[in-house]
Order: C-alpha cells, then structure tokens, then sequence
C-alpha cells in the first residue's frame, strides 16, 4: 500500500507559537481564525494525501433546482453546508450541486461512519432537498461516487477497483475531452486506468490524468474551506396574508428555530435581532430587538418577540417575515452558552440581564435600568441610571453628607409657592434643619448655589428644600424623606 | 388527627383565637421590635406578598422598609443568594448615594418605571416577572390601581419565589379584597395591621422617627 509521505511544516509554528503573533494553527475549533503567524500565511500548506484515518463524505445534488436564487436566500449549498457544519469542521463546496466534508476525525464523536452517516443524512432530509451521499477516502472519489449513485469505499485499497467500475461521466471535464473518450471507447474509469498515463495526458488532456491521480489519492487534492457568512438572515413567506399574532409567532419559531441551529453550526451567538414584517403595497414593518448578552437561545428571543409584538401595531396584514442578525457575536460567556444549565425557561437559572430584557420587551428599553454612583458633590449630578444593570461598578468614596440626604429624589426639583416668605407646599412648611450650603459647578455650566432645609409639610412627610441664593431666591422641593 | 390538625395551624391558614401562632419563624426581622412580636414569622413574611396601604407618600414607608432591606442584601453579600432589589414604579427616584450610605449597594438596584398611564397592570406585571426570575431579594412596587387578578398572580408568584414582596397602595384601597398574606396601613397615626395570617389585627404606633433621627440614619463606621 503507498503511504502519503507526511511534512509537518508548521512544526515549529505549533510548537512555539511567536509571543507577538498569536498563531492558531487546525481546524479543530470551528471559529474563523483570528490571525496566523508568518510563514502560515506566505506559505501555501498542501493538503494532506489519503491517509486511513480521513475519510470524506461527499454530498450530491440529485435535483438541482435550476430556478434563479434568490437575493434573501442563501443558495441551496449553503444551506446544506450550514446544515452540516454540525459534523465536520472541514467543508468544501464542488459546485453546482455538491459538497465534501472530511468525516474521519468525527467518527468517533458520532459513533462510526454508519451512525455519522445516517446522522447527515437525516439532517439533509429536514433540508428538503434529494441528496445522494457517499463515502471515499479522497474528496474526488466521494463526489464521483455520489454522483455515479455508487457506494462507500472505507479502505483506501478498494478504491481503484470501485472507482473503475464508474462511468467516465462522473468526471467533469471539457466537452472536447469527453468527446475523445467517447471517440476512443473509453466507457469506464477502468479503462482510463488501464491505458499508459503519458498517452492518455496526451490525447485526452492532463487534467483527466490529474483528476484520477487525486481521485486515487496519489496527488494532492487542495480544497478551498467553506468559510460561514458574516451575518445570518433568512425569510419566511407566509401562506396568506394574516394580522394574527399567533400565526406570526409560529412563523418567527421556525425562523428562530433555524437561527439557534446556523448559530450551533458556528458556535455563535446573536446580539442584536433584525424582524421585518413585509405587508403587500406598504413598506416594510421593522422590530429590532437589542439585548444585553448574547444568546442562542430560542425560547428566550421568542417570547422577547412575542411581548414586543404584542406591542407593536401592524398597519396592514403581514405576508412574509425577515429576521436577520447582522452580527454573530463569537465571544459567548459560559453563561450564555449554557453548559451547566438545564435546560432553558426554569426560573432558577434564569440571570437578571433575561429579566431586564423582558421588561424592556414590553415596557421598553428607557423604562428599566440600574443605578450607580457619580464622585459629585451636587446631589442631582451624584447618580446615574445605568443601561446595564450589574455593570460599570465604580468605587465612588461616599461624602459624609450622603447619610443625611434623603431616600426620595424628585427627577428634577419643583418650585414651590412662598407665602410671607415661608415655602409653602399645601400648607405652610415648618423648616426643621438647615440650612446646608452645596454650592458651585461652574466648570460644566451648571453652577448652583442653594441653601437646603429639612422641612415638614402639614400633613407631617419631611421634605428636602432649598432655597436659590441668588436670583430670584426661590424655594424649590428636592426631595422626600421616606 | 392532632398532628393533622397541627400541620393544619403551622401553615398559618386556620388559627386558633387566644393561642399564639405556631408558624416557624422565618421572616425578616423588620428591626422594629413591637412589629417584629405582633407578627406570626417574627419578621416581615418571606415568600408572601405584604401589602402596604399609604394615606401619602413619604410618610415614614421607607423608614419601615429599609432596616429589613439593608438586611437582605447585607445577608445577600456574602452568599449566592439572589442580592438585587427591584423597585418598581417608585413614586420619586431612589436616591443613588443615599442608599449606598445606609448600605445598600446601587449597583444591585434595578429601577423599573412602566411608561404612562398603569392602567393594564403593568407595574403588578413587572413586578411578578422581578419575583419569578428568582434573583431578586425584594421587590417594592407602587399600584395605584390594582386588579383582583393581577393581585392573585402576584401572591403566587411571591409564594414561589423566596423573596420579600412589598406592594405599596393608596389608603384607598383599604375597602378592596386582597389576597396578601399580611396588610398594613400606615397613617399619620401609626402603622395598623388589617390582616395577617395567623394573628389578630393590631395597631402599633412604631417609632419611625425616633429610629433614625431626622429621618435618616448615618451608616456606622
């Protein structure tokens, strides 16, 4: 048996990475590498020779749809190619109709080539499309074999025998060569195999003499890697015009559904949710959906939709819908990735950013948020509202004074009526204590200078009050003590 | 049949006139002694909804609130209990710096303020949903308006959840059936207890002031 001879060019690389260029080096985690070192990226690596351990698993299209894609839609390779991403790390396309994944280095995950097999095959046949599949040693092999309908070769021994009892169709190559072999009355790949290598190049073209040697593994065979798109976007066409918030939701669970899945693919989550509502003569309905961690969970974002829906008022009745996510987020925090939570909806393991998210979804985004401290000695400049709750906790050392300010702030102070001189709040105001100077700000344009009082009203509630010092010398209320 | 009838009368819901209540206690201590002895947990009631029946804000609500507050989240620090206060549509805003003084950390405060009229329930809405993420310690809601139905979900959802649920209603409200565990009123007369689980109605005039003097007490240390 002829053993592919093996380089390790990157040994080095992979060894010890430089300290300044972080290298990553493999395919094992399916993200996009974020850099390469030198030579990994002036050098072309040739991809490895059938070895017993690889093994690929081509896909054909046996019905190609020769319709025009569309522009929304992805094309149907990529569909699959998405759909299978969850068995292999390497994908190539052949296009028009196929694809090859590398399977070898899953077997074991997914318990044998019989059970990964049946396990693409399944996933393909919620796609809708007919495929054929086969398995070969080499990528050229598989796809000759799914297109030819033939069965798996595991052992690379096998192959010259199997692949000789295909048609020479299966090979794709100029209608002038195709018409040579036909003239020369070469009908199978046995027959090509059989003839002096030399002559065949020279009568029928090199590339069929290329072409075989790749199928036979006896010559590099690069395949460009399917590399995911950057954003995800797909649509759904409803059977008919409707305005029912229930149809709609059922709609978006199936476009959710398939997003939670491309994100799986990718090990990705999404932040930001583009929903368009498509009506018929009108422009389109758009709900964006922003929350504060990513996720990939499809519960969750579907009933974020369903309260933002119920919000939203529909001008015309919805004939399609678009959801796309511009954006994959590739930095999950365990949290989102959900290792250790069961399961998704139970309470216990639900964190505060889904509870923030769901009020926003229905009350909106201005009506929830946290609160954190200003090192700032006028009282309405010492806090803030924060968007993200829980985040951007600064030390802020508190004033001595903070103790005595009052638990209730009013949003912004309210002038108060004077009567003979006194603040007047219906009823008179007894002052209690004061006052407290706070005074200056003149560096940001809102300089103050007030003079404060505790004071009661007639009904007994305490009352935080000052007094301008300059102008007009109004009493304004500030605040309640509760 | 005795053991029946004494699990029957630990639960709180049926009890017995003259005899003091068997319920364990596991409440809240509220930091007022006189209210912490006319209540059957000792304390404010964990996982039960207390309702809190106002003539006028600011009338010394806070003041009742805010020790049993400050203990929940100080109790919340160093463990991994749920630590956030939810404060749903405050009549004033929580003053930021004020809280951190008296020991409530800000940063664990989520202020939800539903957007006009309350006339669908939104507060009662978002304050249940605060109650069953299960990372709340308390939820203090304002309602001028309250539904039956919607008070009934919040009971339940306070009843499954462990944290403190204080609903804050006007006086008017007094004549309303609700389901609350505990109901009180606070008037410029003192704080009257209307119902409470297991024990007699009462009224307690509570040192509020007296607590804190001018209304506001200064962090230790």
């Amino acid at each position: 048996m002829r053993r592919a001879p093996r380089t390790l060019p990157l040994f080095p690389e992979e060894s010890l990475p430089p300290p300044d260029a972080p290298a990553e080096f493999g395919n094992a985690s399916r993200r996009p590498v974020q850099a390469v070192g030198h030579p990994a990226s002036t050098d072309i690596v040739p991809a490895p020779l059938a070895s017993p351990t690889t093994l690929w698993l081509a896909v054909h299209l046996s019905a190609l749809s020769h319709a025009a894609p569309a522009n929304d839609r992805p094309p149907v390779l990529e569909r699959l190619a998405t759909r299978l991403g969850a068995f292999s790390p390497r994908i190539s396309l052949v296009e028009p109709d196929g694809l090859v994944l590398e399977i070898g280095a899953s077997l074991r995950l997914f318990g044998g080539h019989a059970a990964l097999r049946e396990a693409c095959a399944a996933a393909l046949a919620e796609t809708g499309e007919t495929v054929r599949l086969a398995c070969a040693p080499t990528p050229l092999a598989a796809t000759w074999l799914a297109r030819a309908g033939g069965d798996d070769v595991l052992a690379p021994g096998q192959l010259a025998g199997r692949l000789g009892q295909l048609p020479v169709t299966v090979w794709r190559g100029s209608p002038a060569s195709l018409g040579m072999l036909r003239e020369l009355g070469l009908r199978r790949l046995a027959d090509c195999l059989r003839l002096p290598r030399d002559a065949l190049a020279r009568r029928c073209g090199v590339a069929l003499v290329r072409a075989l040697a790749q199928a036979l593994g006896q010559h590099p065979d690069p395949r460009a890697a399917w590399v995911p798109r950057r954003g995800w976007r797909e649509t759904c066409e409803l059977p008919a015009e409707t305005e029912l918030h229930a149809q709609l939701l059922e709609a978006l669970a199936g476009l959710l559904d398939r997003l939670t899945q491309a994100l799986r693919t990718r090990d990705a989550a999404v932040q930001r949710l583009r929903l368009e509502l498509f009506h018929l003569a009108r422009p389109a309905t758009g709900v964006v959906l922003e929350l504060l961690q990513p996720t990939r969970d499809a519960a969750h974002l579907h009933e974020l939709y369903a309260r933002r829906l119920e919000q939203t008022t529909l001008p015309a009745p919805v004939i399609a819908l678009a959801l796309a996510a511009p954006r994959l987020e590739h930095d999950i925090t365990p949290a989102a990735a959900g290792l250790f939570t069961p399961g998704s909806g139970t309470a216990a393991c639900e964190g505060v950013p889904q509870l923030v998210e769901r009020l926003r979804a229905r009350l909106g985004v201005s009506a929830v948020h946290g609160l954190c401290l200003v090192p700032e000695h006028r009282p309405e400049a010492a806090w803030q509202p924060v968007v993200a709750p829980g985040q951007g906790v600064r030390d802020v050392s508190l004033p001595a004074a903070a103790g005595r300010r009052p638990v209730w702030m009013l949003a912004e102070p309210v002038v108060l009526e004077s009567r003979t001189g006194h603040p007047w709040y219906h009823g008179r105001l007894a002052i209690e204590q004061g006052p407290e100077r706070i005074e200056t700000g003149w560096w940001d344009g809102c300089d103050i200078a007030r003079d404060y009082y505790v004071a009661r009203d007639t009904a007994g509630v305490r009352l935080w009050i000052y007094r301008e010092r300059l102008g007009a010398r109004r009493w304004w209320l500030h605040g309640v003590f509760g | 049949m005795d053991g029946g009838l004494d699990k029957l009368l630990r639960q709180g819901r049926v009890w017995q006139a003259g005899r003091g209540p068997l319920t364990e206690a596991r409440g809240i201590p509220s930091g007022f002694a006189a209210l912490d002895a006319c209540l059957p947990s000792a304390g404010w009631p964990r996982a039960a909804l207390t309702e809190l029946l106002l003539d006028t804000h600011g009338r010394g609500e806070l003041a009742l609130v805010l020790p049993a507050l400050i203990r929940l989240c100080m109790a919340a620090a160093g463990g991994a209990q749920p630590r956030w206060v939810c404060w749903v549509a405050p009549p004033f805003m929580p003053y930021a710096p004020a809280l951190a003084a008296r020991g409530l950390p800000p940063e664990y405060m989520l202020v939800v303020h539903p957007p006009g009229q309350a006339t669908r329930g939104e507060p009662l809405w978002a304050a249940e949903q605060a109650l069953r993420s299960g990372q709340c310690c308390a939820v203090l809601a304002w309602a001028d308006t309250a539904g039956d139905r919607h008070l009934r979900r919040l009971q339940l959802a306070a009843e499954a959840s462990d944290a403190w649920a204080v609903l804050f209603r006007p006086a008017a409200a007094r004549r309303q059936p609700s389901p609350a565990t505990l109901r009180l009123a606070l008037d410029a007369d003192g704080l009257e207890i209307l119902k409470c689980r297991g024990v007699r109605p009462a009224r307690l005039s509570l040192p509020l002031e007296d607590a804190w003097p001018g209304g506001c007490p200064a962090r230790s240390g």
